[in-house]
């Protein structure tokens, strides 16, 4: 009799044992996966942010007149020479422009909100990129004294927002619900020096 | 059973170990990217300020030119410096570096020209001066020509322009009373004799001074800055002199210069005194040349400040008017001053 409860005793532990551990992987595996997802979303938004720091800072290197031609929330064009002093290209003005695709120029993934953000040199050279889960885009553009302008030539200052979310949708490993939650905000407000 | 249990413990323990060594990986790299960031922007920020602070001692050096300058400490980073080029395109170029992240900001600039407005006169006395002048301001051995000297003061052809120029008839009446009290008849010119004439005065010589003032490649702020022989600027190099404070030139000292001369306080000359170029006296400028020997003054005065009194007991006094040496200074004159043509960072 006492066999057969100690056998029913340690059966009960160690189911309990497992149930823990399988509880435990499924909320380390859905934790890891919520933290690659912010980390990649980190990374995601410093790649965009790295480009858009180092373009925008070059608006009117070595142009002379109003180097801005067309400054809207998700678009803007100017005029810059792209390439570094001593290198191969420098001493050419191109025209650059930024603008911002829709939710169905990126169906490879499943969120369903992103977009592609644009990058073109001299109207031919189109880079458009991976969405890196951009999913809003917005520039602003302010004037010397920091207040919001549509003027070109009072333009000192270009405001960029981006909201980036996961490629894919990441469920909450509880409620086995879409979080939606998970995004990350960046906003970047640039001084170009050659305007 | 203790064995058994021990062995899940164990395990248990290995698998959470893994789970937390993956988590707390995220967020270290989580941490790096954002200092990362931080990283590339103080490195931007060092090269930049790199720039600002050589651009800033190549004003006072000029010798910094086609030169390097590496390892310079800021913000806990380093920079390198190089610095080529003629006045007119300045490059530097300052590599960053912070914390391994490295910035290469590429600046051009050119040393700014100032502007010149020649004097509208061989002397010119604002409303302000007219007014707190004194009854003898003007007196002893005076001529004020208006008519073109060359640059050794010799009369050539050219435009004469007014001995005395006025903002206004009341001004002008006041200093024709002077003159005229002090027996001065060489105040030559356009419009007759005694040439003191109006002028439509449309620049504001206290604010050119300023600007002029704000750059100086001389600074008497001090009497012990004044020797026995001052050089204030020459015919090949001339230079913008800011006199500021209550400044003597005494009978045993002289003067002499070229270029463009700013008064601001008082200065008194006593010994002899001969600059070629732009003198312009402004805000609480209290000139006394009381002369025990020459004094020339060869282009034009400009008088803005609060008066001017001119006693020459013995030597004389000339204020000739010279666009050979307006036009010299206006050619040759650079200040140290550099404004920025473009910016790569």
């Amino acid at each position: 009799m006492n066999l057969i409860m100690d056998i029913m005793g340690s059966s009960l532990i160690a189911g309990i044992l497992f149930l823990l551990i399988l509880k435990l992987n499924l909320y380390s595996s859905s934790a890891n996966y919520y933290s690659d997802n912010e980390l990649r979303l980190q990374q995601n938004v410093k790649t965009l942010a790295e480009v858009m720091n180092y373009d925008l800072r070059k608006i009117g290197y070595k142009y002379d007149g109003t180097a801005i031609v067309t400054a809207e929330p998700t678009r803007i064009q100017f005029y810059a020479d792209m390439n570094e002093p001593g290198t191969y290209g420098h001493g050419t003005v191109d025209f650059v422009e930024y603008y911002l695709g829709d939710s169905t120029e990126a169906s490879a993934t499943a969120n369903t909100r992103d977009k592609v953000l644009y990058r073109i040199i001299n109207h031919t050279d189109t880079l458009g990129g991976p969405t890196l889960g951009l999913v809003n885009f917005r520039f602003s553009y302010l004037d010397s004294k920091g207040t919001v302008t549509s003027i070109l030539d009072s333009i000192k200052y270009v405001k960029a927002e981006f909201w980036v979310e996961p490629y894919e949708h990441v469920s909450n490993y509880l409620t086995n619900q879409v979080d939606s939650t998970q995004f990350t905000y960046w906003e970047l407000t640039i001084n170009p020096r050659n305007i | 059973m203790g064995k058994g249990l021990l062995i899940v413990v164990l395990g248990m323990s290995v698998i959470i170990s893994f789970f937390i060594l993956k988590l707390n990986a995220n967020s270290k790299e989580n941490l790096s990217t954002t200092v990362n960031m931080f990283e590339q922007t103080q490195a931007r920020l060092i090269a930049n300020s790199g720039v600002e602070v050589y651009l800033e001692k190549l004003k006072q050096d000029r010798s910094m030119m086609n030169r390097s300058f590496p390892n310079n400490s800021l913000f806990g980073g380093t920079y390198n410096i190089s610095i080529s080029g003629p006045d007119s395109m300045v490059q530097v170029t300052s590599t960053a570096t912070f914390m391994g992240v490295q910035h290469k900001t590429v600046v051009e600039a050119a040393a700014d020209k100032v502007p010149l407005y020649p004097g509208p006169g061989a002397m010119y006395l604002s409303s302000g001066t007219v007014a707190g002048l004194k009854k003898n301001a003007i007196n002893g051995s005076i001529e004020i020509n208006g008519n073109n000297h060359d640059i050794n003061g010799n009369l050539i052809t050219g435009a004469a322009v007014p001995g005395i120029a006025v903002d206004g008839e009341t001004q002008r009446n006041s200093v024709i009373a002077m003159i005229t009290r002090n027996t001065i008849d060489q105040v030559l010119g356009s419009g007759g004799t005694p040439s003191v004439t109006t002028i439509n005065n449309t620049i504001d010589w206290a604010e050119y001074a300023l600007l002029v003032a704000n750059n100086p490649d001389i600074i008497i702020d001090a009497q012990e800055k004044v020797r026995t022989t001052n050089t204030w600027g020459t015919l090949t190099q001339p230079k913008v002199t800011f006199v500021n404070g209550d400044i003597k030139i005494n009978n045993s000292q002289s003067a002499s210069g070229c270029g463009i001369l700013v008064i601001n306080g008082s200065l008194e000359i006593n010994g002899n005194f001969n600059y070629k170029g732009l003198v312009i006296a402004f805000k609480e400028t209290s000139v006394d040349i009381k002369l025990n020997g020459n004094a020339q003054i060869l282009g034009s005065l400009v008088v803005a400040g609060k008066q001017i009194n001119v006693d020459v007991s013995s030597g004389n006094f000339k204020a000739f008017y010279s666009s050979e040496a307006l036009n010299l200074i206006q050619s040759l004159l650079v200040t140290k001053r550099f404004s920025i043509l473009s910016w790569w960072e």
